[in-house]
This record gives structure tokens, C-alpha cells and sequence, in this order.
């Protein structure tokens, strides 16, 4: 068998096994050593195969994931997601739909805390619904505005996803996280135009909320957010003055929460222990899928693939935007049924050449590999975040009705993605004043 | 079991102080090179060798413990709980011989690198890094047995299924 044809029949067994349930992290690891040892020989996949969890986890700039972990766990642990919610909710609550619009901006303001989507997701989800379902917030409103704007969390920075594209596809993590700033206000604007939108047209998704907020109510409720602007402050300032490198900036911020927290007496050791642990888990689980993963890129360039699709697909002499589009579509399709990790990670070594081939910008296909990623976890059948939310409120929304709620923000999702790609500048203007 | 658990809470319990300690360790460096003009080294070389794979190895039993493991599940959610019970055995048979190459390999390396004290060399000491080459073959292994046990109990639910009559 050529190695070529190897690397292919390896892809879809590792998709096969994947769709049967196998943890994706040894779905990708053991087909790609079987892989391996067919194309080196057993001893050297022996040898790379078992040193690459040492190799692989002792390196400096992977310190940043469990470092940003826990400054999300931390923040949300000791309520910042909930002072935030309120604050966003006095001074919004005026517009039509003004719980939702709260809801979207606040979910932006906490991805500047978290770089998960799946913690922004739970943190105001929890809050957020069953206040808007108090007040008869139309159900599917109420859901798909958490299930989508929490994944703001790993749009703006900062954001695990982008620590690993940067890692993986060896681009300037500073430079991801400052890309990320526009798409990320771009998606929440858009996102709360479409909310504002509907609800004048219908005001029955969203009946006012009738209290009187003096300004003191809101002055008081905007006192109590100071910890956001800290951390950013602590974390981008960090970064962009020159006092920090991306992954420092991590532990930076994970010691301002724990410090703003302790200011606050909302630290205690229940709250401390229960952050680190949370942050510890993501950090071992997303690690081995990494694991798989750096398997799985060994085992692509010993076959071949992705230098052979690199050769027809420029043979064709596609055009770079019909490239992009083929990059949508697939992940479009992968982000139906994969974990956004997976997919990442499954995608880099394939899709990496390719685009290094047409001379694309690589920071801008890291932002736009992201927001696919995203809105994969929000489309039907699967959708991860939409079951995230159906996991929080129960048997009181349907999933059907969930979906459809959130079907509103994926025609806004077409707009963000179409403006994304037609206008690069809009991803790459920030990163550009870096030089 | 009890003692399976109570080893890998420990593991779990030394990950966590390690998390802390790096997160400390990394801020004073940023402080102390930002305020003074002394010179602080090694944060890397420790918080990559040491903290690092502490912080992956030692908890890594844990997640095959709570079946934490990130899964596609679309494909297979309308099977019978007998089917699914059939692929996790399945997959945890697949997770053990996986998991058996790792170790094996990291054991070796493990014991090659204490037999001749590996070191990272600083510009003033030695950094020896032979103790952590010992967190993976620990961590993996005791991940192995989670994924054997679990594979066991698996395979036992289907046997006890199919004995049971009509």
C-alpha cells in the first residue's frame, strides 16, 4: 500500500472510530501509531509514540492553558459572572429584548476573563435563563442567546483555542489574541442588532421587564464590575506592555482573580480548591486529545497527504477564496459532529499546508478556523453548546425549540463570516499596528 | 479500588499544589525582572520539566476515572444501552493497549534517564529532570488500570445481560 493511500484509510478509520464513540484523543493516537508503524517500523514509532507525552507536555508556552483555565474557573468561581449579568442587565434593560442583549454582552465581557467557551457558556447560562424565563422571554430566545454568545468566550481573548492553533501552527499567540478583538465585538454587535431586531418587530419573545432602576441602582451595579477591567487590564496590558509574554500573561491573570477575589471575601479554600481542580481537568483532557493529535501530525507527514493535497489542489489553480470556501464547508460538516478540539487539531496538519500554499495570511485563517469551530458547536444534529444549555435548563425547553432559537443566530453567524472573509482587514487590522 | 483511588487523589492532590506553585513561581519572576535588575533563571526549565508534566501526567488518571474523556457521541445515541455498553469495552480494550506502548516506552526512558541522573544545565547549576521522566509511566499506567477495570466491569454487565433469561 502507498503511504499516501495509508494516511487516507488512517483518516477514515480515525473518523469511523471517533463516530463508534472512542475517546477522540485514542482514536486519533492508536490509528495514527498503527499508521506509523507500518510506514517507520515499530521501533521508531515505539520511541516517538512514548516519549511525545513528556516531549509534548514539558514545554513553556503550553504552561498558558492551565494558567488561563484558571483565572475563567477562578473569575467564575468568586462571581464575577454574576456582577457582570446584573450590571449588564440594569444599564440594557431598557432596549426591546434587553435581558437577551445583557445576556450577549456580558457573555463578551466574560470572554475576556475565560478563554472557554464551554465555562462562559455554563456560567451564564445558569444566571442568565431562568431570569429570562421569569420573565416569559420567549424559550428558544432565551436558550439560543446563551448557547451562541457564549462562544464569545474563545473568540475574545483570551482563548485556549487560539493558544493551541498558535502552538500548533507556529503563529504569534499575541497576534491571535489581538485578531481576535474585532471578530469578537463584530459577532456580539451583529448578534445584538438581531435580538433588538426581532423583538421590536415581535415584542412578545420579550415582554418588558417593568421595575424602576434609578441611577444609583445602576452606578452601584457598575461599582461591582470593577474586576473585569482589572484583569484586562492585568492580562492585555501585561501582554502589550512589553511586562509579559502571552504565556506568562496566563498565571498573571490566574493570581489577579485569585487576589481580586480574596479583596472581595469571596475567596475561601472550597472556592480555590474547586477552581483548580476544574482547571487541572480541562487541562489533562485537552491534553490528551493534543496527544493524539501530535501522533496524528508524525503519521500525515510520513504519508505524504497533506503535501499531495497541497499539489492538487494547486494544480487545479483554484482560486484562494474557492479554498477558503472548500475550508468552510469542511468544517461545517466536521463541526456537525466533533468537539471543537478535535476538530482543530484534526484539521491543522491537513488544512495548514494548503493555505501556506496560496500565501494566506495565517492569522486570519486561525480566526476564521475558530468562528467555524464555534459555530459548528452551535448547529444541529450535535451542536456541543446548544447541549450544554438543554443540560442546564432541563425538561422546561425542548431541544427543537432550543435549535430553533438558535437557527436565528446562525443567519447572523452567515453575515459575521461573509464580512470576516470579504474584508481580512477586519481580522488583521489590530495585528497589523503590532508590526 | 480504595487504594487504585486513593493513589490517584494523591497524584491529583500534588498536580493542584503544583498548578499553584507554578502560577506563584511565574508572577515573581514577571515582578522581579520588572522592579529589579536582578537576574532570575530557570522558571522556564522548572515550569516546563517539572510543573508541566506534573500537572498532565498526574491527573491524567483521574479523567479515565470520572470517563471524562472528550467523545462524539451523535452517531451512537440511539443504540441500546447493551450496544453502548459493547463499545466502551471495546474502546477501553483499544485505551489499554494504547496506553501499554506509552508506558512500556516512558518506563525505559524513565529508568535510562535516572540511571545516568539527566539534568537540563542552567548557566550556574544543573536542573536535574530524571525525578519528573517518572510522572508518565506513573500517570499513564495508573490510567491503564482505570481503563482495564473499567473495560472488565464492562464486559461483565454484558455477560450478566446475556445470562439473564428472556
Amino acid at each position: 500500500m502507498s503511504p499516501l493511500l495509508l494516511g487516507l484509510l488512517g483518516l477514515a478509520l480515525i473518523l469511523l472510530l471517533i463516530a463508534l464513540r472512542i475517546p477522540i484523543g485514542l482514536a486519533l493516537g492508536l490509528v495514527s501509531f498503527g499508521g506509523l508503524v507500518l510506514l517507520i517500523g515499530f521501533d521508531a514509532a515505539l520511541a516517538l509514540v512514548g516519549r511525545t507525552p513528556f516531549e509534548f507536555s514539558a514545554q513553556w508556552t503550553f504552561t498558558a492553558i492551565p494558567m488561563f483555565l484558571l483565572m475563567g474557573t477562578i473569575a467564575y468561581r468568586s462571581g464575577m459572572t454574576e456582577a457582570l449579568y446584573k450590571a449588564a442587565r440594569l444599564w440594557l434593560a431598557f432596549l426591546p429584548g434587553g435581558l437577551a442583549v445583557a445576556t450577549n454582552f456580558a457573555c463578551a465581557g466574560f470572554g475576556a476573563a475565560s478563554g472557554s467557551t464551554l465555562a462562559t457558556t455554563v456560567a451564564m447560562g445558569r444566571m442568565a435563563i431562568p431570569e429570562m424565563l421569569r420573565y416569559r422571554y420567549d424559550p428558544g430566545l432565551a436558550c439560543g442567546v446563551c448557547a451562541c454568545a457564549g462562544t464569545l468566550g474563545s473568540i475574545i481573548p483570551p482563548s485556549i483555542l487560539m493558544v493551541l492553533y498558535g502552538i500548533f501552527a507556529e503563529q504569534s499567540i499575541s497576534k491571535l489574541f489581538v485578531a481576535g478583538i474585532l471578530p469578537g465585538l463584530l459577532t456580539a454587535a451583529i448578534y445584538a442588532a438581531m435580538i433588538i431586531g426581532r423583538c421590536k418587530l415581535n415584542p412578545s419573545l420579550a415582554p418588558s421587564v417593568q421595575e424602576t432602576i434609578t441611577l444609583a441602582d445602576k452606578l452601584d451595579a457598575l461599582k461591582e464590575i470593577w474586576p473585569l477591567p482589572v484583569l484586562i487590564l492585568g492580562v492585555m496590558g501585561g501582554i502589550y506592555g512589553g511586562l509579559t509574554t502571552p504565556t506568562e500573561a496566563g498565571a498573571l491573570g490566574a493570581v489577579l482573580a485569585f487576589l481580586i477575589a480574596l479583596f472581595q471575601k469571596r475567596m475561601s479554600i472550597k472556592v480555590l480548591n474547586d477552581s483548580v481542580t476544574d482547571a487541572i481537568l480541562s487541562t489533562a483532557t485537552i491534553f490528551f486529545v493534543a496527544l493524539g493529535a501530535i501522533v496524528l501530525t508524525q503519521f500525515m507527514t510520513f504519508s505524504g497527504v497533506p503535501g499531495t493535497l497541497a499539489n492538487v489542489v494547486g494544480s487545479w489553480a483554484v482560486s484562494p477564496l474557492l479554498l477558503v470556501i472548500a475550508a468552510s464547508v469542511i468544517y461545517l460538516i466536521l463541526g456537525m459532529f466533533l468537539d471543537p478540539l478535535g476538530i482543530l487539531l484534526l484539521t491543522i496538519p491537513v488544512l495548514l499546508p494548503l493555505f501556506s500554499a496560496f500565501d494566506l495570511d495565517l492569522i486570519w485563517f486561525g480566526i476564521l478556523a475558530i468562528k467555524y469551530i464555534e459555530i459548528g458547536l452551535m448547529t444541529p444534529p450535535i451542536g456541543l453548546n446548544v447541549f450544554v444549555v438543554k443540560s442546564l435548563v432541563g425538561d422546561r425547553v425542548g431541544m427543537g425549540v432550543i435549535f430553533k432559537g438558535v437557527m436565528w443566530f446562525l443567519a447572523a453567524e452567515a453575515i459575521i463570516m461573509v464580512l470576516l472573509i470579504a474584508f481580512p482587514e477586519i481580522t488583521l487590522f489590530l495585528p497589523g499596528l503590532m508590526g | 479500588m480504595a487504594a487504585l483511588n486513593r493513589l490517584s487523589d494523591l497524584l491529583m492532590l500534588v498536580a493542584k499544589l503544583l498548578v499553584l506553585i507554578m502560577a506563584l513561581h511565574i508572577v515573581v519572576d514577571i515582578l522581579i525582572r520588572a522592579f529589579t535588575s536582578i537576574s532570575f533563571e530557570g522558571t522556564i526549565e522548572i515550569a516546563s520539566n517539572y510543573y508541566m508534566v506534573a500537572v498532565i501526567a498526574l491527573p491524567i488518571a483521574i479523567v479515565q476515572r470520572n470517563k471524562g474523556h472528550l467523545i462524539a457521541e451523535v452517531f451512537t445515541q440511539s443504540l441500546s444501552e447493551r450496544a453502548k455498553q459493547g463499545l466502551e469495552a471495546g474502546g477501553n480494550i483499544l485505551m489499554v493497549v494504547f496506553l501499554s506502548f506509552i508506558v512500556w516506552q516512558s518506563a525505559l526512558d524513565a529508568i535510562e534517564a535516572t540511571a545516568y541522573r539527566e539534568y537540563v544545565e542552567l548557566t550556574y547549576v544543573f536542573l536535574y529532570i530524571w525525578p519528573t521522566k517518572w510522572f508518565v509511566p506513573v500517570g499513564f499506567g495508573l490510567m491503564a488500570v482505570y481503563a482495564f477495570l473499567q473495560a472488565i466491569s464492562a464486559l461483565a454487565a454484558l455477560a450478566a445481560d446475556t445470562d439473564r433469561p428472556g
